[in-house]
Parts: structure tokens; sequence; C-alpha cells
């Protein structure tokens, strides 16, 4: 037995291997991470992938032009020295463009991959993505990897909108509610975080900036932290903030009462009043909550102007015993409905150091 | 240790032992379980329709009930012999021939719509007929270590896949689970399809008559009814959880459009060193499998024994052989000629339903009425 086994290690040892040692399975394929949709002309549909690197090679990028989403698959592995497989896909991005003309085909392909899970992150992107991928990928490698932690962590924290496959077409199907996705804008080489973009059924059909994403934030979710929420408009940062929210109705459904709690604390101020005196303080929440108040009340508006609840309001209006709405009766109500919006906002502190402004007169340290 | 090891099969045949009466509930949960709860999911759909498990459990356990009356008559207690003194020799005869179809078409529509998941989900690239005959060979090897071994398998069938229903406990939690899926949990307006969703049901609920002929297995039958009936009622927590589980996760609409929830939900699930627990899960529900068919090669090789009119002959290895690879053959054609396209599939599973469902309700209550029958009979004279 022993000279049995010094013997294959000889043979083994002895390096006599042919021009291809005999490589594993997985170094054979290629498991992409990330997918990029664009629309092509003609009604075709680009596909744009990054190719991991395997040992020596570099990473690349792999486009093809296809009229269907598996079509493109098939394509991509016949460009490529590997096969392609999806298992692993966990970005999907899509362009703005063919996000305007309805996503659902293809991502109903990809829910009926048995290999792509449904745990899949999905973004839209305003802009070149395939030129700063290429440039990123040429500067840092893990490109790749490192949106998809970005999406991972944020995903955990809550401060912007993260959706996978599986939130998405839950809200899809849903009658009592609309899908929404992150969206990213390309510039100067930089991949920024521009706000959520809003679906009517599988269509975009408008997005809320940066600057206003923590509205959209505050009203859908039930409970969220919030590191900062600069209101530049009112010369104030909070921060810490743990935003609460309920929906209400009354008049048996005739009306709609979003109530939001607000409970932080003042990070940065720049205004003029003294927040060391209390009826100035209570002035300025005041101030803040009306301000809150109506530009949440704004973006409810558009929302019912557009015919979408991407806040799932509607779902609030189901309670085990009831029912007061089918699906269709919800969306022709939900445009009409006349909807109050109130803001509670406790400021636990208004900042640690108090700053010394040298103002005329009235102001102690 | 060496006189278990030479004792040969026909003794092994001979010698077995008995079932504990405990066994009774796991034997009834895990042949309720079987295949159904992969799918049943997707059929309820709305959520008003999780009432119908309970008042299916609760008839069910009556079922049960009668189950139990007639697993006490003393020609439940003798096997082979009890049958033919109830009914006469050509009506068990004519009875068995007609249960060898049964048993046929029950195995292989589970067993065929089993490894279409497996096809589907796991190995799209391999061959149906590849783990057609590893499960045959799997089921044979337990059906060959006796009826009792059989029996006792179903204990570790249930180690084996009970605690699958752990990795779903956190689909019950806030992030994955939106709770206004759940409402309005009562009807709003009539129900369409409640008719079919009962008889679905119903069927999923099927199983413990097969045990109705292996009456002389159990070392005592009194209490035995408490232990099915701790099986019928885990059974029927066990589809209401699941039920919950997947309607939160999908919410009823979109539930539609899935075929089988209970497994894609898995696929959601990410574990830092580990990806696509579908894997182990769906192939973890094999050993279910293995133990409906070890059962009903047994079934098959003694409703053989009774058409053919060998009863009175000593068991064989060499029939069993035979028994096991009749039912592994039927499959086989089956699969090739009779359950190629879907819509076929979706035929034959209708079909099983109504047979299983059928099965289910007629069995027991014929037993225990043509015994009772026959015992007042016999106290009249």
């Amino acid at each position: 037995m022993k000279i049995m086994i010094v013997l294959a290690m000889a043979v083994l040892l002895s390096g006599c291997a042919g021009i291809a040692p005999k490589t594993n399975l997985i170094e054979e394929i290629t498991p992409t991470i990330l997918l990029y949709l664009k629309e092509g002309e003609n009604s075709t549909v680009e596909s744009t992938m990054v190719v991991p690197a395997v040992k020596e090679e570099k990473k690349q990028l792999l486009t093809v032009r296809s009229k269907m989403m598996k079509e493109s698959r098939y394509l991509l592995t016949r460009n490529y020295y590997r096969e392609i497989k999806s298992g692993q896909l966990h970005l999907l991005f899509i362009s703005e463009e063919l996000a305007r003309k309805g996503i659902i085909d293809h991502i109903n392909t990809l829910l009926l991959d048995q290999e792509i899970k449904t745990r899949l992150y999905m973004a839209v992107i305003r802009g070149d993505f395939v030129s700063y991928l290429q440039s990123q990928i040429n500067r840092q490698e893990g490109i790749d990897r490192f949106l998809y932690k970005m999406f991972r962590h944020y995903e955990k924290k809550g401060d912007m909108t993260i959706v996978d496959l599986h939130h998405f077409l839950v809200n899809y199907y849903s009658p009592y509610s609309d899908p929404v996705l992150p969206i990213f804008t390309i510039r100067q080489g930089q991949l920024i975080y521009a706000g959520t973009a809003l679906f009517r059924e599988d269509r975009l059909v408008k997005s809320i900036p940066n600057e206003e994403d923590y509205i959209f934030q505050f009203v859908h979710r039930h409970q969220c932290f919030h590191t900062n929420i600069p209101l530049p408009d009112r010369n104030i940062v909070l921060g810490n903030v743990f935003s609460t929210r309920k929906i209400r109705f009354a008049d048996r459904y005739e009306h709609a009462i979003v109530n939001l709690r607000l409970r932080g604390i003042v990070e940065e101020y720049t205004g003029d009043k003294d927040l060391s005196r209390p009826e100035e303080v209570a002035d300025m929440i005041r101030d803040l909550e009306r301000y809150l108040e109506e530009r949440i009340h704004e973006h409810i508006r558009d929302w019912q102007k557009l015919a979408i609840d991407p806040a799932h309001i509607g779902r609030k209006t189901l309670s085990p015993f009831r029912q007061p709405f089918s699906g269709s009766e919800w969306k022709r109500h939900w445009r009409e409905l006349p909807v109050t919006v109130r803001v509670e906002l406790e400021l636990e502190n208004l900042g640690w150091i108090k700053p010394e402004k040298q103002g005329p007169g009235q102001r102690v340290g | 240790m060496p006189l278990a090891q030479t004792l040969r099969m026909e003794e092994r045949l001979a010698n077995e032992g008995h079932w504990p009466v405990w066994l009774g509930w796991i034997i009834v949960n895990r042949f309720q379980i079987v295949y159904y709860i992969l799918f049943l999911p997707h059929v309820l759909i709305y959520p008003y329709m999780i009432w119908i498990i309970p008042i299916v459990a609760i008839l069910s356990h009556l079922n049960l009930r009668v189950l139990s009356i007639w697993l006490q008559t003393q020609e439940a207690r003798l096997g082979q012999a009890g049958f033919t003194q109830l009914l006469g020799g050509f009506a068990v005869r004519l009875l068995a021939f007609v249960g060898i179809g049964v048993i046929l078409m029950q195995s292989s529509i589970l067993t065929l719509s089993y490894l279409d998941v497996v096809h589907q989900t796991l190995f799209p690239s391999m061959s149906k007929v590849t783990p057609l005959i590893l499960l045959g060979l799997a089921s044979f090897y337990l059906a060959r270590l006796g009826m009792i071994s059989v029996g006792n398998f179903a204990i570790l069938a249930f180690v084996m896949s009970f605690w699958m229903v752990l990795i779903y406990v956190q689909f019950l939690l806030p992030q994955k689970a939106v709770y206004e899926h759940l409402f309005p949990i009562f009807p709003q307006n009539v129900p369409h399809h409640i008719l079919s969703n009962l008889l679905t049901v119903w069927a999923a609920f099927s199983g413990p008559e097969y045990l109705a002929f292996a009456g002389k297995r159990f070392a005592a039958t009194t209490g035995l009814f408490r232990w099915l009936a701790l099986g019928n009622a885990a059974t029927a927590l066990e589809y209401i959880f699941f039920f919950v589980i997947t309607l939160l996760f999908y919410g009823a609409e979109y539930l539609q459009k899935i075929d089988l929830p209970v497994v894609q939900i898995v696929r959601y699930i990410e574990l830092p060193f580990f990806e696509r627990l579908e894997m182990i899960m769906v192939s973890n529900y094999m050993i279910l499998i293995i133990f409906m068919n070890a059962l009903f090669i047994h079934y098959l090789y003694n409703a053989v024994r009774t058409v053919a009119n060998f009863v009175h002959k000593p068991k064989s290895a060499l029939g069993l052989t035979v028994a096991a690879i009749l039912l592994v053959s039927f499959m086989y054609f089956f699969s090739k000629y009779f359950w190629v396209l879907e819509s076929e599939q979706n035929r034959w599973t209708t079909f099983h339903l109504w047979v299983s469902g059928a099965t289910y309700a007629v069995i027991p209550s014929f037993l225990a009425l043509t015994a009772y029958l026959r015992n007042k009979r016999r106290a009249d004279k």
C-alpha cells in the first residue's frame, strides 16, 4: 500500500503535465454578478456584463444586442471563451430610457430562471454606465463587488431606497402598491445616488431627486433611522432622526391622515433663532413641521396625479375583517382621496455645544 | 450480532416484530406531508382559504377516528386472513386488483411530480430516468429490510425533513413579511373554487388510509387513535404555517404566479457561507419519497400475492424484488408516455387528487362498517 502511494506521488510530482493542466469546473465558467440592460435600436436590448477574472486575466465588459433576454446570454456565451453562468447574478442595472418603456418582460425572464435568485438588487441608471464601468475596471478591478457591498450596506441601514427583484415584484403584482427603484446618475465619471424612481405598473413615470429623497423614506417606511436630514432651505441639519409613520383613515375612508413622528437632534444650525430660548425653539420646530408637512403633501399630491401609490398607503385600508376597496377600486379612489399630513418633530437635543454668535446684542452665549 | 447477520430474508420477513403505538403519529404526519407541502399554498392563494385547512383537518380527525375503530377490530389484527373472513376470497382478490392500480398510480404521480421539481430546480441537464432509478433502488433497499424497518424509517424521515421548518421561521418577521398580505382573513363576498380547494386539501390529508392494511404491524391498537390524531394535527399546523409564510412573503396576487412557492421562497435566503439552500432542501424531501415508495413496494407485493392467490406461500426476497421492479418500470413507462406535457401532468394531478381523496374517504369507513355489520350478525346468531 505504501509503495502504491509513493508511486502515485512520484507520478503526480513529476510534472509531466500537458499544455493545459486539469482545471476545476469553476475555472471554466464565468459567474457574473453584474448585468446592465440598455435600450438598443429597433426594439432590441443591449446587455452588458462584467466578466469576472479567473487567475491572471483582466476583468472585461461584454456587450451584446438582442431582442430577448435569454438570447443575450446565448450570444454572450458564444462571444467569450468561457460559459456564462448567471447563478451569481446579484446586481441588475437598467437604463432610464428602458425603464420608461417597461421592464416586466425582462424581469419575468429573470424570475423564471432557476439559477437566479430573487435577492437581486435592481437600480435605474441615468447616463453612460458602460463607459463608467470601463473606466472603473481599469482603475479598480473589484468595482462590481464594491457596488454589491454598497447595496447590501444600505439595505440593512435603510437610508436609501434599496430594492431587490422580490420586493419589486411584490409591489408590482399587489394592487395596493406600485414598485420603486433607486436611481443613480453618472456625472463626471462618478456614480451618484440620485433619489428614487417611481413606477406605474412596470414603467418609470417620475423620480424623486436626492435632495428630497428623505420625504419618500419618511412616508414609505413604517420606521426608519436617518443619520442626517439636511434641510438647507431652513438652515438646519437634523441628525439621528428616527421616523415613525402611521396612516389612518377617517370618514369611512374618505380621508387619509399620514402621521409622521420624527425624533432626532439638531446637528447643525445656521439660522438666526436663538436655540437656548425655549419659545424660539418651539417657534422653529413649528416652522419646520409646517415646512415638512407642505413638502410631503406636495409629493403625495404628485403621486395621486400620476395615479401611483409608491408608499403603499393602499395596503393600510386592509384589515382582518374588512377590505373596503378591491384593487381597482382603490386605484380609482386613491386619485381623489384628500390626504392630511401631520408631522410631529421632537428634538431631543439642540446640539451639545451652542455656537457663540456675534449678533447685534440679543444673543447670550 | 452474528445471528442478525445470518438471518436470511425469509426468516427476517417471518420474524418481523411490531411498530410501537407512538410511531402512528409520525407515519401519519409524514405520509400526509409527502409532496403536497410543496405546492399547497399555490392552490389556496387567498388569505381566507386558510380556514379550509382546519376544517378539513377536523374532518380528517373524524376519519382517523373511524380508521382507529377499524384497526381495533380483530379482523384488522389478523391481516390478510382477516380481510378474507370479512369480505370473502373473491372480493378480496378483486379489491386487491383495484388496489394494485391505485398504488401504482399514486406512487407514480407523487414520485414523478417530485422528480419534476428536482429536474427543474436542481439538475435541469440530468436525465429524469437517473434519479428515478436511484430512488427505486433506495426504496427497494429499504423495503428489503422488512415492513417493520420501513415503519421505523418514518422516524428518520421525520428527523431529516422536519428541521426544514426552522429555515422558514425568518419569513414570519417584518422586512420579509408584509402582514397586510394576510388581510382580509374572512371572505368579503362569495368565494370561488371553494369545492375544488376542499378536495385538494382533503387529498393533502390523505395517506393514513394505507395504515388500514397494517393493523397487525402495531404492537397494540388501544390508544392508537390519540397518536394518529396527533399526527393529523401536526400536519394541519405545518400546512397552515407554510401557507402563512408564503402568503406573508408574496401576497395573494404574486403567489398565484408561482408554482412551487415553498421551494421558491428558499431561494431568497442568503447565508454568509452558503447559497442556493434549495439544493439541500429539495433533495431532503427525497427521504419522504423513499419512505413512501418502500411502503408501497410492500403493499404492492401483498396485493399481487393476493390477486395471484399466493397468500399461503411464504414471502420471498424474489417476490419483493419483482414488486419493486414492477413499480419502477411502471413509473418509467408512465413518465415516458403519459407524463410529458404539462397539460397531461395537470390532468393526471387532478385525477390523482380525486383518487386519493376518494380512497381516504372510503377505505376506513368501508372497512369499519363491514366489520361492524359482520360482528353484529355474529352476535345476532
